[in-house]
């Protein structure tokens, strides 16, 4: 499937693909979103907005070269964005392909990088060769993050992305190192559709962390621990949703993530924490019955989460023929809807 | 003023360091609310936060495109969502004022990237919260030059004239999501901005802006569902 090569939104204009109940098939745009959700079915969005998470920095202790990658958020709150996961890179930038670049310089728990006049990062722990806990320093934290990150960029784009495009219609506190992009395509004008037809949309906040380093033994780590809030007003909605036996539709593989996590056998535990919860193939989705999310989720590297939805067979189906219908993939793409399974 | 109506509340206000933007940040602070005020220099911050240290100051330029995902991060940060957003900042225009014809086209532009573009850009970044939740007021400033051609004033009142249009539709369409939206003119104050219009405006003819912000803030209070545009 070709990428959407622009971060360029046509409203209402993305395709949506439906996977329903017995391998059926829809081919829409987005605004027929609608047409699958009923009064009292509830969606829940991921708030958060996306950090510009790439920092160039130099090893205080030996001046050498190192780009700092946010790939996690670790809490305890949104009120304070210094403690993260990080990957460490070496000369180059994105551009350069991941396994071209030269290795990032030997890192020590104690060691500072330094980024500029107003911000540095400590180096807490070295949890993996190149990944790292790290706590920023700043006397004007949020600013010098913003001055000095850059966004996580992606090689298939013709333009670099700026902090403008990387934000979704829900966006809030700045805690996710890359957009929770199933949302991209949606408007205000359809969430006010929604609610005219008595569907309920709540939120919930889950720092997406980095899709992906460009390395296969760096991949190999992911899905990172990652913090995620769930406010009362969102468990009482869910709870009241599964009573009345409607959908519950998350938006994003991350709100799929924060609510398995927050599952506790009867309710969504509401507040704060970290998760480290992988979603395996087979495993049963205990809260949502069904997901918005991109057409690259569809493709290979995280079958094993919609496998929880729709049949492997089903899914291989409905991608070939969004093809086909030529869909766009990836961040900027079009967008599927997967509600096979009933509640 | 109803202390048990903005104690805790989550207030915004750009322009906050001095004139309306100030009066309105004292008051508030004074009522328990949890206030962030913007502004453009580090300077003008400073000296409120000193007198006031319960007071957050952000740094930025509303009227700059790339400051505004800076300064929400900073917001939803250390103030939290926001309950209600005040757009304060405006700037008038070289002084002294000139007519249309003699006004440069660079100078109205900036007028209107203050008054009017930089109001939209940042309720578009802060109001998704207030969405969710189905709660939260957006007060404009508005001016009498909006609807009143007072010579001299075109760019001011011409952006002026568009924030209201500008609430009144985001009213329309985002009303029935339970948010409020209130184009206020506050009056003529006696504040830097009036004088740089009018120096030998009379001091005693002007309005003190902490009563107008007193006025205005009763307005929010009584929870009105009436005209989008005021007059306080």
């Amino acid at each position: 499937m070709n990428p959407a090569r622009t971060s360029r939104r046509l409203l209402g204009k993305t395709k949506l693909l439906v996977l329903g109940e017995k391998d059926r098939v829809w081919h829409q745009e987005v605004n027929h979103l609608i047409e699958h959700l009923s009064e009292g079915d509830l969606v829940v969005a991921n708030r958060s907005a996306t950090l510009p998470s790439s920092f160039r920095g130099k090893l205080q202790r030996t001046g050498a070269f190192v780009e700092v990658r946010l790939a996690a958020f670790q809490g305890p709150d949104v009120s304070d964005l210094s403690h993260w996961l990080a990957f460490a890179f070496g000369e180059g930038d994105w551009r350069v392909p991941t396994e071209d670049r030269k290795l990032p310089p030997e890192l020590v728990r104690g060691d500072r990088i330094l980024f500029g006049s107003d911000l540095s990062a400590q180096v807490l722990d070295c949890v993996k060769s190149r990944l790292l806990r790290i706590r920023f320093e700043s006397p004007f934290l949020e600013q010098s993050l913003y001055r000095y990150g850059r966004p996580i960029q992606y090689s298939y784009l013709k333009e670099d992305l700026a902090v403008w495009d990387q934000q979704t219609l829900f966006s809030g506190p700045p805690i996710s190192v890359e957009p929770p992009s199933a949302s991209f395509p949606l408007t205000w004008e359809l969430m006010l559709k929604l609610k005219r037809k008595g569907v309920v949309v709540a939120s919930l906040l889950h720092g997406a962390g980095i899709s992906s380093t460009g390395d296969a033994g760096l991949d190999a780590l992911l899905p990172l621990a990652e913090w995620y809030s769930i406010p009362q007003t969102t468990s009482d909605a869910f709870l009241r949703a599964k009573a009345r036996g409607s959908q519950v539709i998350a938006l994003g593989t991350t709100v799929l993530r924060a609510m398995e996590s927050a599952w506790d056998g009867t309710s969504l535990r509401q507040g704060s924490r970290l998760t480290q919860l992988k979603v395996r193939p087979g495993d049963r989705i205990q809260t949502a019955t069904g997901m918005v999310t991109g057409m690259h989720e569809i493709g290979t590297s995280h079958m094993n989460i919609l496998d929880s939805f729709c049949s492997t067979k089903h899914i291989r189906e409905a991608y070939e023929q969004a093809k086909a219908h030529r869909y766009l993939g990836h961040e900027y793409g079009d967008i599927a809807l997967l509600r096979c399974r009933r509640r | 003023m109803k202390r048990e109506f903005w104690e805790h509340k989550n207030i915004l206000i750009t322009g906050g360091t001095s004139g309306l933007g100030r009066a309105l940040a004292l008051h508030l602070n004074e009522a328990g609310a949890k206030v962030a005020v913007i502004a453009r220099t580090r300077q003008a911050i400073n000296d409120l936060v000193r007198t006031y240290p319960r007071i957050i100051g952000i740094q930025g330029d509303v009227s700059s495109k790339e400051a505004i995902y800076p300064i929400a991060g900073e917001v939803h940060t250390r103030l939290g969502d926001v309950d209600v957003l005040f757009n304060v900042a405006s700037y008038l225009g070289k002084s002294p004022l000139r007519m249309l014809m003699d006004t440069d086209c660079e100078d109205f532009e900036k007028v209107l990237q203050t008054n009017l573009v930089g109001p939209f850009r940042l309720t578009k970044a802060i109001l998704p919260s207030m969405l969710l939740k189905q709660q939260g007021v957006v007060v404009n400033i508005s001016s009498d030059a909006a609807v009143t051609p007072y010579a001299g004033w075109g760019a001011y009142g011409s952006s002026k004239a568009a924030v209201d249009q500008l609430t009144a539709i985001f009213q329309e369409e985002l009303g029935e999501l339970g948010v409020r939206f209130f184009a206020v003119d506050p009056g003529d104050m006696n504040t830097p901005m009036h004088f740089a219009a009018v120096p030998n405006a009379d001091p005693t003819q002007l309005r003190d802006p902490r009563d107008s912000a007193r006025r205005l803030l009763e307005l929010v209070e009584t929870g009105d569902q009436g005209m989008v545009r005021r007059s306080v």
